[in-house]
Order: structure tokens, then sequence, then C-alpha cells
């Protein structure tokens, strides 16, 4: 078969060119802003799910160590481990905090400290601290190093209080802070709260029921809240949810017309040009349906071609922006992929309509003009 | 097999028959008619030309036998078939396999190669793949064009563009060719090839050819010559050379000027203001018969 579309589209390489790089333009905007979306989403949980026991306790009302404190009594421990079904209950410090080289300048960062307790080895390892930091001393996440240009054997400072780094390490950071460690010894005059703490890891004893050890928590431990790893993580992720989603969305919508804008245009203009040619073919016997198939094709190539690229140069761009910017931290997903080659094609059939309209007015008796 | 697909599409051999047609453009009283009650009637392998006067509707008598416009009265029938009581998604088909056009400007796809012009209209009514192919190639190979295949339209030359678009016609195998000035845009000598091309689609293969021409060339290969004015069919009466553009005219009504004891005929008021300033130089080349 003839593939007149394929020929009539590339019979104008720059134009093509263009239309084909605006939609991969387009597509590049969506399907980075998903993958980083998809990120961050991910990573919000993953400073709950981390965590070894499978309990997290905190403050009643209090949100994540980013936005607001926990402070929990330290005769909270004891009467944790009093709930049947608890195997042991481990502090953690955690509270976001300006860093910097200079006194109270710098960048927020989650400070977090894990005292001796039961499960100490277990909790140093799943938050990727490779071991913990003396007195004095702190282990930065890459992000912060980056962020505040610092290395090991720096100073830094958390408000006025200085530390000397003892290394730089791939921790597990929270969605909205990166997380720094310190020694549980600098941490009660860091946090200014002795006799406290920000949350209790539980471990439940096995074949205990998680949602019962809950509910008893919250009964015998008043003004606390318990709730699982996947339950805290969600809580987490519904914050990136209600904050970055409605932006994600429209974002989303402006590239979409963008490249619907694009494409509507090139596929418009060349059926303008070529309109005398859709003449020919309805005075040789071509039916409404075929001619509206020749725009429709033309309107598909052109945004397959822009969508290829522009999801080879979304996963490109994805690791660069990476190396320079710790915190953008992506994750493609494959139904992404497909949801944004979807659009694609619903972009295309929409662009096609004026010009197909077009094509449907031509009046065939005009080929006879000279 | 041409001959008898022909005899059961053709009632008592009759190709076209066309009653009272009539095409009317506009309304109240700025309503033209450009076709008014033109009466035809058309056999197989016949080769009708008509000619006429600027205006007169020549071309729009075409369009309304291709079924590419409605006529205001009247009815078209090709082959039996009658296409004016056909509902608008019908006429495609009857494009497709009953009518082929040949037009003045030649109207192939510029980006396509010869043999791709003449392959998309098989590919229109449903054949695709190398059959499609191959049926193309050889309809322009007999036409002489086995070395040009694979050009691009636009490198072909006008002569060649014009056999292209005739094996584009010929490719659905239809009973009824439509000619619209076909060798206006050619030199004399693919003018005369595409004359002769013609007399044989309709001779050897026993199609039906309606050319509209001022080519008095043509005039010689027809089996009828039908003068269209005002919408209308006359008797032609006897036709005259302009000796200025060498147009047909019709004695009649043409413009006419008198030198050494002869009277000349043109096709207008220029032509003749033309000759009469320098007389001697045209009635040397001019002939005044048809």
């Amino acid at each position: 078969m003839v593939p007149i579309a394929r020929r009539y589209l590339l019979s104008d390489k720059p134009r093509v060119t263009i239309s084909a790089g605006g939609v991969a333009f387009a597509v590049l905007l969506i399907v980075l802003m998903l993958a980083l979306y998809r990120g961050i989403y991910d990573q919000a949980g993953r400073f709950a799910t981390s965590a070894p026991s499978e309990l997290w306790v905190r403050q009643a009302g209090s949100a994540d160590p980013s936005h607001g404190a926990s402070i929990l009594d330290n005769s909270v421990l004891a009467q944790l481990t009093d709930v049947p079904g608890v195997a042991a209950a481990q502090p953690l410090f955690a509270r976001t905090m300006l860093i910097g080289t200079s006194p109270l300048e710098g960048s927020y960062a989650l400070v977090v400290s894990i005292p001796e307790g039961p499960l100490f080895a277990a909790t140093t390892e799943s938050f990727g601290v490779p071991s913990m930091p003396g007195p004095g001393q702190i282990i930065l996440s890459d992000p912060v190093a980056q962020k505040v240009g610092a290395g090991a054997g720096d100073t830094v400072y958390i408000g006025s209080s200085a530390l000397k780094v003892g290394e730089v390490s791939s921790l597990i950071d929270s969605a909205f802070s990166a997380m720094v460690v310190v020694s549980p010894a600098d941490a009660a005059p860091l946090f200014r709260n002795s006799g406290a703490f920000s949350f209790a890891l539980v471990a439940l004893e096995a074949q205990a029921d998680p949602a019962r050890v809950e509910s008893t928590i919250e009964a015998m431990v008043p003004g606390t809240n318990a709730a699982t790893r996947e339950q805290f993580a969600g809580a987490l992720r519904r914050e990136v949810e209600e904050g970055f989603l409605p932006i994600v969305a429209v974002l989303g919508a402006v590239a979409f017309v963008v490249g619907l804008s694009v494409i509507a245009l090139t596929i418009y203009t060349s059926t303008v040009e070529r309109v005398r040619d859709y003449g020919v073919l309805k005075a040789v016997g071509a039916s409404p349906g075929q001619l509206f198939s020749i725009v429709l094709r033309q309107s598909v190539i052109v945004t397959l071609l822009g969508y290829a690229l522009g999801v080879l140069l979304a996963v490109g761009a994805g690791s660069l922006l990476a190396d320079a910017v710790p915190e953008f931290t992506t994750l493609y997903r494959w139904q992404d992929i497909l949801v944004v080659l979807g659009a694609a094609v619903i972009m295309s059939v929409v662009a096609a309509i004026v010009p197909i309209r077009k094509v449907a007015l031509v009046d065939p008796t005009m080929v006879f003009r000279a | 097999m041409e001959a008898e697909t022909a005899e059961r599409q053709s009632p008592n051999g009759v190709a076209l028959e066309v009653r009272g047609l009539t095409k009317v453009f506009g309304a109240g009283d700025a309503a033209v008619r450009a076709i008014d009650g033109v009466d035809m009637t058309v056999r197989r392998g016949e080769i009708i030309l008509v000619m006429g006067p600027s205006g007169s509707g020549k071309t729009t008598l075409l369009t309304l036998i291709g079924g590419l416009a409605r006529p205001s009265e009247g009815t078209v029938r090709i082959n039996g078939l009658d296409i004016t009581e056909m509902r608008e998604s019908e006429l495609p088909k009857v494009r497709r396999h009953q009518v082929g056009f040949v037009f003045q400007s030649f109207n192939l796809l510029e980006p396509l190669t010869a043999v791709e012009n003449v392959e998309v209209v098989l590919n229109l009514a449903g054949k695709n793949g190398r059959g499609a192919g191959r049926k193309a190639q050889e309809i322009l190979r007999t036409l002489g064009l086995g070395g040009r295949l694979h050009f691009k339209a636009s490198a072909l030359s006008g002569g060649e563009k014009q056999r292209v678009s005739i094996a584009r016609t010929l490719a659905n195998e239809p009973q009824l060719i439509l000619a619209d000035e076909p060798t206006a845009n050619l030199d004399s000598k693919h003018g005369h090839e595409v004359v002769v091309l013609l007399r044989d689609i309709a001779k050897e293969q026993g199609r039906t050819v309606i050319i509209v021409s001022h080519d008095h060339r043509i005039r010689e290969v027809a089996d009828r010559v039908l003068w269209l004015e005002d919408g209308r069919f006359r008797d032609i009466g006897r036709l005259k050379r302009d000796p200025v553009c060498a147009m047909l005219v019709e004695e009649g009504s043409a413009v006419s000027q008198s030198y050494a004891g002869r009277t000349y005929y043109f096709c207008s008021e220029g032509c003749r203001r033309e000759f009469a300033e320098q007389p001697q130089s045209f009635v040397e080349s001019g002939e005044q018969t048809a």
C-alpha cells in the first residue's frame, strides 16, 4: 500500500522535525514530572517503611518529622513494653533543624539520633547508617553534604552547635528533608528535650496482631498514636499527594495542551498546503474515511516520533538532574509511560480534528482549475 | 473480457445517458444556469469532443457526469446506473470504478513516484500488496513509461505526467473516461501522443471517452463533436480556425474580419484586432477550414 501519509509528512523534513520536537518536549515534561512525583512519593514512605520494627509510635496529632516535632516522655518506653504483644520498644530522636557551615545558617535537614536500645543495631542498619558517630561527630547524607558544601573532616553547625563531619553516606532520607545522624550524647543538648524522645519503634511478638496492639497502645498510653510502617508511610505519602499532585496535574495539562497545539498546527498547515491533493484524491474515488485516515496517520506518526524521543530524553534528563540536584529523585514506572502513550494518542486524534474537517469540506471540482 | 464486461454493464451498448441536465449556481437574480437542459447519449467505445467558448459550461458538464457535483435537475446514467439518485456516500465508488478523469494540469501527487500515483487508486479500490504494484507497473509500461516508474512526479516531463495521469485513470478499468483539456499544457509532440493514446483507449479497449478541448487535433479522432454554448448543446455548424490563435470557432457566432476578398473568423475581439494590424503574417500561416 502506498504510504501517502508518510510521504506527505517526510516531504517537509524540517517541519516534521520541529513538530516531533515540540511533542517530545511536552512528553519529556509530563514523563519527568510523573517520575519526579513517583520518586518523591516513594521516598516519602521509605523513612517509615525502612524501620526494623512493625509499629511506629508518635505523639498523637504530630506530623511527619519534617513538618513538626513529636515529643514522647521517657516513661512511655516502659509503658509500651507492658502492652500485650509488644516484644521491644526502641526510642528514636528526629527533628528538622538548620545545618550549615556557619552558625545559624544553612539548609534544613532531618537530624536523627538512635540511642542504645533493644533494636539499636537493626535500626542503625535499616536507616543506612554505616556506624554510629561518636560525640561531636555527625554523618551527612549526600544531598545535605552537597547543599551545605561540606565533606568528611569539615565542621558544620546545627544551630550554633559545632560538629565534625565523620563521613558522607547514602542514608534513607525523608520526602522533604535529607538526613543527618548525630550521636545520642549530642542529641539531648541539640534537641533540648532531656527526658524525652521523638518516636518509639515497637517490635511485636510472634503471632501478635498489629491492629490489636495498635489500639491497645493508644488505650494504655494516652497521647500517643500507633501505626504500622505502611500506615505511617501512607500518612507521609498523603502529604506528598495533597501537596504535589495538583501541581503535577496542572503542569501535565499545560504540557498536553502545548503538545496538542504543536501537532495541530503542523497537521493543519500540511493539510492546507495539500488541499488540492485531497481534492484530486476525492476526484479519483477516495472516500471521506480514506482521506481522514491519511490526515490522522500523519498526526499519529508525528506524535509517536515525538513520544519516543520525549521518553528517551526524560529518562536521560532525570539521570543528569539527579546528579546535579540530589533532591531530584525519580521513579519511572512502565504504567506511567503507558499512560503517557495513551495521552499522546489522544493528543494526536484531537489534533487531527480541525484538519479532517478542512479535508471534508474540500470541493473536488477545484481540481479542474489550473 | 473488456467487451463482455462492458456489454453487461452497458444496456444496449449505451455507456452514458444524460437527460434534462441542469446546473444553476446562485439564486434569484444572481442565478446562473451553467448547464441548461442538456441531453446526450454516448455509446460504448465512442469518442466525444465537447467544444465551446470559455464559460460555456464544458467543465461543469464533466463534473456533473463524473459525479463530482450535483445537478440542479436532470439525470445522469452511467452504464445504466443513475448516479443522480445516489447518496453522497455512494459516489466515491462510482468515481473509483465507473469513471476516470484526465486533467489539464495532470494533478499528480508530487511526493509520490509515477508507479505510486497509479497504485494509489488501486489501493483506494481495496487492492493492496504486490499485485497492485505489479498492475500499476504494467499499465505504465504499456504507455511507454517503463523507464520512469520510480521517478517522482516532479521529475517527469509534461508529456510523461499526462501519461501517468492517464495510467492512473485506467487502473481501475472504468468504462467512462472524462478528459478536461488533456493537451492544453503540452507541446505539439506530446499533445499528439496523448490524442493517439485516448483514441486507442476508446477503440482498442472499448472505453468511452468524452473530451473537453479546443485542440483541433482531437476533432480528427472524435466520433462526434458537440458544441456547448451558454449551457446548451447547439448544432455545431461550420468550424473555422482562428488564424491568430489557431482555436476552432463556430462560424455562426464568431467575430469576423474581411481581408483580400476572404472572411476570417476569430475567437475574440483581441485576436481580430491583432490580425487587423498585420494580416499578411497570419494569412500566410493560418488556415480557415477546420
